[in-house]
């Protein structure tokens, strides 16, 4: 198995590289988290969630509120999902109204609003100041929890789409009143996606926090670093098995190449990059030519992920 | 300042940030009406004719009303070039391709144009320090630049009413906001429509961000939650209705400087967001009868 092979890997990884690499990697984790939570709804339900970075922060505010209050640190990390949880039950009785452009946009504007509540609720957010952990170094905790939850958001992702709620959920994609006549729920299906997805965002802010020990409202609410997860997914290929890794690993590596030799303007190069991904392959790498030449190739012997490489137009 | 005086004041305020949003919203809902495409560019161009007109404005320091007259042209062409460079070739794709590639496509370019403004004007903000020779009206002040504005505005707002209705060119515009398969069967050329579209849209946006530059002041950042604001006048005022987005505008003009004196500055930015959702949730259909929930 390839994929135990690569799990393996990454767990033997801190002990053997540098601290940086660990770090690298650890980013992408978190990035990974973000892209494919965002890619259940996206690229499956066909609801392009512009906002997903919402449920991070929220993630992230919850475990910082809880642990100043001296929460444990798992009902911290605890909190932190279910913040988010709640925060997508509450969000989709009025989003799941909208559909296509006007989801996107919506979305995308309760950004703003996060934002404007995070830094005037000063009572509970500390306001534009934000909140200060205790300090700590727990780089290696963060690595092998951001490991896990990522393996998990996979597996749940993939699991979903195995079982018929994953049917419902291509359907509501294509053609949401066939589904409809079908017999699906669909705001049942569209709660139920939006929920794991902010789950898993909001762990992952969670996480973010724990390591960084300092957030404000522009670290996680930020249009500028919002829109780096999504823009991930969509360059690897949104609604496919392999995309989002495919793009959280190649505009992250990218980006590391860029940091360090890019002091302004990474945000206008993630803007080029949406654009060129919207011009000229809204499919993403995943549904390139050469991509699916090289996995028909490794899909030659065994059957296996014809399903995956079929992931249909999104 | 007496408390009528305040009062007067805040309503002046809201009033002219309302017919700024009003011509912002009004840009939006022509873009949209014709091409079907929801531009989330649009304030960012607003931020970008603002940082445009107010380095123009320390350069020379031309009047400022010269300077909007002079940037009328310039974002015609951009928005023509907008239209033709990003929109067009994203429309003969399948519809989801279409909704997903338009949204990326103009998210990008609001990034690269907030990145860009940012890299070279700096996270400051930015405003024109104009003030008009004083005209009397007997014992009375009007010559403001405020009032020169509220004026620009009002004769703007009759200009292009006289062009949607009587002008061949405006008819075509409302044909095809009102029925798309309509109007092209009756042989509306929509190309070139959308050019004007575009570039009309680009063009009011323009001078609603000199008109800004004066009143307030524009930071790199402000883009974004002015397309929020103008969608939700939209919403308020019904697409395609220039008269509607005057009103909408006006009454969220009015809505965001109450709030600022009332609850403090720092929650006027979210009104908007927050009218969006309520509307969202009391009334999916918008409330002019404009449906948000159809396609």
């Amino acid at each position: 198995m390839g994929a135990g092979a690569a799990l393996a890997a990454l767990a033997i990884l801190p002990t053997l590289s540098s601290t940086y690499l660990a770090t690298v990697v650890y980013q992408l984790f978190l990035f990974f988290i973000v892209a494919q939570s965002f890619d259940l709804v996206a690229g499956y339900m066909g609801y392009v969630n512009l906002g997903h970075y919402v449920f991070f922060g929220v993630g992230a505010y919850a475990f910082c509120i809880a642990l100043v209050g001296n929460a444990p640190l798992v009902l911290a990390f605890a909190g932190a999902g279910l913040a988010a949880l709640a925060c997508a039950l509450l969000l989709s009785y009025p989003l799941f109204r909208l559909r296509g452009d006007y989801f996107a946009f919506a979305t995308l504007a309760l950004l703003i609003l996060f934002q404007i509540l995070a830094t005037n609720l000063e009572g509970l957010t500390g306001g534009s100041n934000g909140i200060s952990l205790p300090p700590g170094y727990h780089l290696y905790a963060a690595y092998y929890l951001a490991l896990a939850v990522a393996a998990a958001c996979l597996v749940v992702v993939r699991g979903l789409m195995r079982l018929r709620i994953g049917l419902a959920f291509l359907g509501i994609r294509e053609d949401e009143q066939a589904a409809e006549i079908f017999g699906v729920p669909l705001l049942a299906h569209k709660v139920l996606g939006l929920g794991v997805s902010g789950a898993f965002a909001g762990v992952a802010g969670g996480i973010q926090a724990w390591t960084l020990s300092y957030i404000d409202p522009p670290t996680v609410f930020g249009m500028d670093v919002a829109l780096v997860p999504i823009a991930m997914a969509l360059f690897g290929g949104s609604g496919t098995a392999a995309g989002p890794l495919v793009g959280v690993v190649a505009l992250g590596l990218l980006e590391q190449g860029l940091w360090s030799r890019l002091r302004y303007l990474h945000v206008a190069v993630y803007g080029a990059i949406l654009i060129l991904v919207g011009l000229l392959m809204p499919g993403g790498i995943a549904r390139s030519g050469p991509w699916r030449r090289l996995a028909a190739l490794r899909a030659g012997a065994p059957a296996g992920s014809g399903r995956a490489a079929t992931g249909g137009g999104a | 300042m007496t408390a009528l005086g305040t009062f007067a004041q805040v309503v002046l305020n809201g009033l002219l940030l309302g017919g700024i949003y009003a011509l912002v919203a009004f840009g939006l809902s022509l873009i949209y009406g014709v091409s079907r495409v929801l531009n989330l560019t649009h304030g960012t161009f607003l931020m970008l004719a603002g940082i445009l007109a107010s380095g123009l404005y320390a350069w020379t320091g031309w009047n400022p009303f010269f300077i909007a007259a002079a940037l009328v042209p310039a974002f015609f062409v951009l928005g023509g070039l907008f239209w033709g460079l990003f929109v067009r070739p994203n429309l003969t794709r399948p519809p989801l391709e279409v909704v997903i590639g338009s949204v990326l496509i103009t998210v990008g370019l609001m990034m690269v144009i907030e990145d860009v403004s940012l890299f070279f004007a700096g996270p400051s903000l930015h405003s024109i320090p104009y003030r008009p020779p004083e005209v009397r009206l007997g014992p009375v002040a009007v010559g403001t630049a405020r009032t020169w504005i509220l004026a620009c505005i009002l004769v703007l707002t009759v200009a292009l009413q006289l062009f949607l209705r009587r002008s061949y060119v405006g008819k075509g515009i409302r044909a095809i906001t009102e029925d798309y398969a309509g109007a092209l069967l009756s042989g509306v050329d929509v190309a070139r429509l959308n050019v004007v579209c575009f570039g009309l849209g680009l063009a009011l946006v323009a001078v609603a961000g000199v008109f800004y530059d004066m009143v307030f002041a524009i930071g790199p950042y402000m883009g974004f939650p002015l397309t929020v604001t103008a969608f939700t006048v939209i919403i308020l005022g019904g697409i395609g209705s220039l008269v509607g987005s005057l009103l909408g505008g006006i009454i969220l003009g009015l809505a965001e400087t109450g709030t600022a004196y009332v609850l403090g500055a720092k929650w006027a930015p979210a009104i908007s967001v927050v009218t969006l959702l309520l509307i969202l949730v009391v009334r999916p259909q918008g409330l002019l009868g404009y449906r948000l929930t159809h396609e």
